[in-house]
């Protein structure tokens, strides 16, 4: 019998020190938010006041520390970036982050708020060696703009506590631990202070010392802590689960080049595939057909559908889509020796009803004309317009992919009684008209917009539009160029011309706000 | 050939678009017919026109549909450039339900045509409109044949909403019209160059 002490366990510690502050960086990489320069902190409310609850790495250099009131921090440094600390946001990336660690080694577990460890006995020499994992590990984790401490211990609280409190990987492990400060075992500040005080500063001299008497002052929580730090005993880890991931494949003896055989691999996959996620109630939003060919190649189709599906004719008729839209064939060569299926992303999809009613009918047969359009000419290609909270006409409606959003919204219902007030085709970036005879509260007599000259001769307006000037730094002075940077108003007329085209112009700024405002035509009416 | 008469001109009164009123009865009331399962052409007179045609199309799709059933409407990237960007706003204006319908945006001529037959052949949709800018070379017979069964096939209307001013010659729409003695009389509905309709009666040869 194996006794499992004797298995030599290996555990890597990953502490993200900057962890709010690296997933807000992140998720606001794609819009152009705050200057990324400025010191950025995270505040939350405690203790009646509103205290730094995290601080990027510049901010700290500039003296600022979690915990400081926010007034205080202002004080110190007048231009600081203020946000808003999110604790459900954290936890949630750091268990995508979890999630993620599973490529790495099937045993990963959390330790929140900031770290995560890695069960790597067994599975480092598929990376080169421990300083192989290591390596790539730090590596991926610059790439994805997470600042990240590493450390390798025999166990998981040695692990952490070194990756916290180490003061770097130098030389010998036992002796690294031994010279941890006595903070590393997570007892409370009281405790801590009363440790120092005793002169009992690294956790070798409390190691030294005999176990009772620690155990007398601080309880026998200190002394499983500290013997779980020193290596002497294992704790059980709970360890994240990971699904069972949703692939199939075949593998042929002979390179398979048959058009028909090849089809009917297809087909034979994604029924295999349909009967899994029966089982487990799942349907497929995605799927991933690679196809290897024998001499190295490979070509990959994805396809995504809007409501999730398991039915294999479905997935078929869009692989043929997909197929048919491909720039140059499939060319099988010489054959292809392996077919692989993936499904990378599923949800819970109930048991089918057989009998449908009309509705439910309808909007399968609505979701495979999108499916269809989207995997034939791109998702963006056919899209839902959605309302928008903003007065702003180019920016009261989102067009989303179809794919993305499968269920019809509601449009706010017209007023009663009155001519359209916004256009049904809308220019983005508005197209600038030459104005003859202007009037100074009022749209022009003549204008001309493509070369040609249009006499107006009915109008209605202005309907006066401000823009968002409590999006702006400044922009509570007021609008105008000379007092603030609120940006500048616009006066919307409807206008009709003589031969009965609708057009909506717009003054871009008031006569206050700018000497020679300019003119131009944001939309057509039908 | 020689014209006989000129008779009244064939032009349908203003029509007004507010929700619903324009639709399917309005068409059927202009084409004497069925107009379910067709293709209906609509043309501009000019360039500028292409939002006034673009509104006639929305509202008679949206009239076609009906309550429940969406609309698809389907641009070239030329036509959102040259043409401005479709507003849920005046589309709801104009008696149409903007947050079911669906709108898309595809390379070219051939993307539009294919895209349309799909449309055409999905049950759950109202009506198709596909807007193209300019001559449309791939709308050829083969092409506007295709379109017309598949529209036959499933019951759909389809709007081509053609923003080409140059696409004019003549249209005849003829019959016999021999009720008196003479030149032999034929019956005709033009639609002209000009854009004036009108229903000349021609006779041709020479008579007695």
């Amino acid at each position: 019998v194996t006794d499992a002490s004797s298995v030599k366990r290996r555990y890597l510690a990953l502490w993200f020190p900057f962890l709010p502050i690296d997933r807000l960086r992140q998720e606001e990489a794609g819009e152009a938010g705050r200057p990324p320069e400025a010191p950025l902190v995270l505040v939350a409310k405690q203790r009646g006041a509103l205290r730094l609850g995290a601080a990027c790495p510049e901010a700290q250099r500039l003296g600022l520390a979690p915990g400081m009131t926010l007034a205080d921090a202002r004080a110190l440094v007048p231009d600081l970036a203020v946000a808003e600390m999110d604790e459900s946001a954290d936890r949630h990336f750091l268990k995508r982050l979890g999630q993620n660690c599973i490529g790495w080694s099937p045993r990963v577990s959390l330790d929140p708020p900031d770290g995560t460890t890695l069960d790597i006995a067994g599975v480092e020499h598929l990376f080169g060696g421990e300083r192989g994992l290591v390596a790539e590990v730090e590596e991926v984790m610059a790439r994805i703009g997470l600042t990240v401490r590493l450390a390798l211990a025999s166990t998981a609280e040695a692990a952490q506590a070194l990756a916290r409190h180490g003061k770097g990987q130098a030389g010998d492990e036992r002796a690294a631990i031994r010279a941890l400060p006595v903070i590393a075992l997570g007892l409370d500040a009281e405790a801590t202070t009363a440790l120092t005080r005793a002169g009992l500063k690294t956790l070798g001299d409390l190691a030294s010392r005999p176990a009772s008497a620690l155990a007398a002052r601080f309880g026998m929580a200190a002394v499983t802590v500290l013997h779980r730090l020193l290596g002497e005993e294992q704790a059980p880890i709970a360890t994240l689960s990971s699904p069972e991931p949703l692939h199939f494949e075949r593998r042929f003896a002979e390179p398979v080049a048959l058009q028909s055989s090849i089809a009917a691999c297809f087909a034979d996959l994604l029924r295999e595939a349909g009967g899994h996620m029966e089982q487990r109630g799942l349907g497929a939003r995605r799927f991933v057909l690679t196809l290897f060919r024998s001499d190295g190649a490979s070509h990959r189709l994805e396809i995504a559908t809007g409501l999730a599906t398991r039915d294999s004719a479905i997935a078929l008729r869009l692989f043929d889509e997909r197929i048919a839209a491909l720039a140059d064939p499939l060319d099988p060569g010489f054959g292809y020796d392996r077919i692989s299926l993936f499904l990378p992303q599923a949800e819970p999809l109930s048991a089918q009803q057989p009998e449908l009613d009309g509705e439910e009918k309808q909007a399968a047969a609505l979701a495979d004309l999108v499916d269809r359009l989207s995997t034939r000419f791109g998702a963006g290609s056919i899209r839902r317009l959605v309302p928008q909270d903003s007065h702003l006409p180019e920016q009261a409606q989102l067009a989303l992919p179809a794919i993305e959003a499968p269920m019809p919204v509601e449009w706010p219902a017209p007023p009663e009684g009155e001519p359209p007030l916004r256009p049904l085709f809308l220019f983005d970036p508005p197209q600038p008209v030459e104005v003859i005879a202007e009037v100074p509260d009022g749209p022009p007599h003549r204008f001309r917009w493509k070369r040609k000259l249009h006499e107006v001769r009915l109008y209605e307006g202005p309907e006066r539009i401000a823009a968002e000037w409590w999006r702006r730094k400044g922009g509570e002075n007021g609008p105008g160029e000379g007092k603030g940077k609120a940006g500048l108003t616009r006066d919307y007329y409807r206008v009709e011309d003589m031969r009965g085209r609708r057009y909506w112009l717009f003054r871009h700024g008031l006569y206050e706000e700018k000497t020679a405002p300019r003119w131009y035509v944001h939309g057509l009416f039908a | 050939m020689r014209v006989v008469s000129f008779p009244t001109r064939h032009r349908v009164p203003k029509l007004e678009a507010s929700a619903g009123r324009l639709g399917l009865t309005v068409l059927e009331g202009l084409v004497g017919g069925p107009a379910r399962a067709r293709v209906h052409e609509v043309y501009v007179e000019e360039a500028e026109d292409a939002a006034a045609a673009g509104g006639f199309a929305m509202a008679l799709a949206a009239g076609m549909a009906g309550k429940p059933h969406p609309v698809l409407w389907l641009r070239s990237r030329r036509a959102a450039g040259l043409g401005g960007m479709l507003q849920a706003e005046g589309w709801r204006d104009l008696g149409g339900r903007p947050g079911k319908g669906l709108v898309s945006i595809l390379p070219d001529t051939m993307a539009l045509l294919r895209a349309a037959v799909e449309g055409l052949r999905c049950p759950a949709l109202g009506a198709v409109v596909m807007e193209g800018w300019g001559r449309m070379r791939e709308l050829d017979l083969t092409a506007s044949r295709r379109l017309s069964l598949a529209a036959e096939k499933s019951g759909m209307p389809l709007l081509l909403l053609r923003i080409d001013p140059l696409a004019g010659g003549v249209r005849a729409f003829c019959g016999a019209a021999g009720q008196r003695a003479g030149p032999s009389l034929f019956r005709c509905d033009l639609v002209a160059p000009a854009w004036r309709p009108f229903r000349p009666e021609l006779a041709s040869g020479v008579g007695p």
